[in-house]
């Protein structure tokens, strides 16, 4: 009985303290919320080592079994537990593992960076192929979709700009009258992207904000009321 | 994006608490201190700090709004705040005229909620290019006074602190992959139109 209603008393109680502390700000609330958010800080660094366990444990045990893609693991147990240990020695020798002429520091640089610039470059493929999925000229409104991408990537880089000098050319041709230098520095791309940017996007964008922040009180309420549990595990 | 925000606050004389909400991201931190406080004669402790991380998260940005020193008592090197003359007068976000937040959306998301729309804190946002249209919102409600976006915005700032660096020198190569991904997305979309002509 205890094990389900005293969690449940707890997250009521805490909540409900919470909120008292946001509205009064002052003795014995404010001091409260100060301890609480300690206490958050506190938590929140022992997660480190749960997920440290967690992590180790799973892999261990595919490695001791050799189960499919132990390699891997024996891997990532191999640099978890390395990267751990010169942060350690460098934390002892140079007083800080990021102390520029440490070892952990030529992990971070040699191997971190170039690592995670790999991850992120092997990305671009991903985006062009979910690209021509997304923007395939299906209907009305996929083309729209087209158009105002095509225009945010012109105008975010300088070849948009190159770009638009040259249709300014062209347009200067064609209509002799118009004025080369304004056209030029009307930079259609740019402006196109910015209006875009800036209007319906962020319109958009506010929308699934407030979505967002009102599914979010929703949920808060069921888990300060007891309604929602899913973090009980039941 | 860091080093040339760090080169213009250096450049203006202006105090620099550097603090990372990512572990991972602090050394990045501290070579961009290395490297501009050099160009600017800077000294450690008298014209900028490296306050470390600590977990915490969401609560720490509200704990700041009350007292920096309840979740940071020192540096990154375990040297007490208050050996520096500087940090001495700095409490809460009353005494930090400007939070220039370099992270990706949700780190920038929790800053304007937290520090901004609780503390009144004038905020810059510096994301990546992915992240840079979720803080249009916050942009043109005012919530935050400035959006890097990108490596386009970080070559932007650079281009404005005059001295060019690897956000410029990063631009051609972007160029050339939007070009590709346009002339990609044109070729795609004429098969695509052509294969239906067919069926």
């Amino acid at each position: 009985m205890l094990y389900r209603t005293g969690p449940l008393i707890l997250v009521f109680g805490t909540a409900l303290l919470l909120i008292i502390a946001f509205f009064i700000p002052h003795k014995p609330f404010g001091d409260l919320e100060a301890r609480f958010l300690n206490w958050y800080a506190i938590i929140s660094g022992f997660t480190f080592l749960l997920g440290l366990d967690s992590l180790a444990r799973h892999h261990l045990i595919k490695i001791v079994r050799r189960e499919k893609g132990w390699f891997y693991s024996l891997l990532l147990v191999t640099s978890l537990f390395g990267t751990l240990f010169w942060g350690l020695y460098s934390w002892i020798r140079y007083a800080s593992p990021f102390a520029l002429n440490a070892p952990f520091m030529w992990l971070y640089k040699f191997m971190i960076i170039p690592l995670q610039a790999t991850m992120f470059a092997t990305l671009a493929f991903f985006i062009f192929s979910a690209a021509y999925r997304a923007f395939r000229v299906r209907n009305l409104a996929a083309t729209l979709l087209l158009i105002a991408a095509c225009m945010v990537m012109l105008g975010n880089v300088p070849i948009g700009s190159s770009i638009w000098a040259g249709i300014s050319w062209l347009i200067h041709q064609i209509f002799p009258n118009t004025n080369l230098e304004i056209l030029k520095r009307w930079e259609l791309f740019a402006a196109a992207k910015d209006w875009l940017m800036a209007i319906p996007q962020a319109a958009a964008g506010r929308g699934i904000g407030i979505g967002l922040a009102l599914g979010g009180i929703a949920m808060s309420l069921r888990i300060i009321l007891g309604i929602e549990r899913t973090y009980l595990s039941s | 994006m860091l080093i040339a925000i760090l080169r213009h606050c250096f450049k203006k004389n202006l105090k620099v608490i550097l603090t990372g909400q990512l572990a991972l991201g602090l050394p990045l931190g501290e070579i961009a201190l290395n490297q501009v406080s050099g160009e600017y004669n800077k000294v450690y402790g008298r014209d900028y700090v490296n306050i470390g991380y600590r977990p915490g998260s969401t609560a720490l940005m509200v704990g700041i709004g009350r007292e920096i020193r309840d979740f940071f008592k020192t540096d990154y090197r375990g040297v007490p705040l208050d050996s520096f003359e500087f940090m001495r007068r700095v409490h809460n976000y009353h005494d930090i005229a400007l939070l220039v937040t370099l992270a990706h959306g949700a780190v920038a998301d929790a800053w304007i909620q937290y520090a901004g729309a609780r503390f009144n804190q004038k905020i810059i946002v510096g994301c990546t290019g992915v992240n840079a249209p979720n803080m249009y919102q916050y942009l043109s409600a005012q919530q935050i006074t400035g959006l890097i976006g990108g490596l386009q915005g970080a070559s932007e700032y650079e281009t404005l602190v005059e001295k060019p660096g690897a956000a410029t020198l990063g631009m051609p190569a972007q160029s050339t992959a939007h070009a590709l991904l346009i002339i990609l997305l044109i070729i795609g979309n004429i098969g695509f139109i052509l294969s239906k002509k067919k069926i």
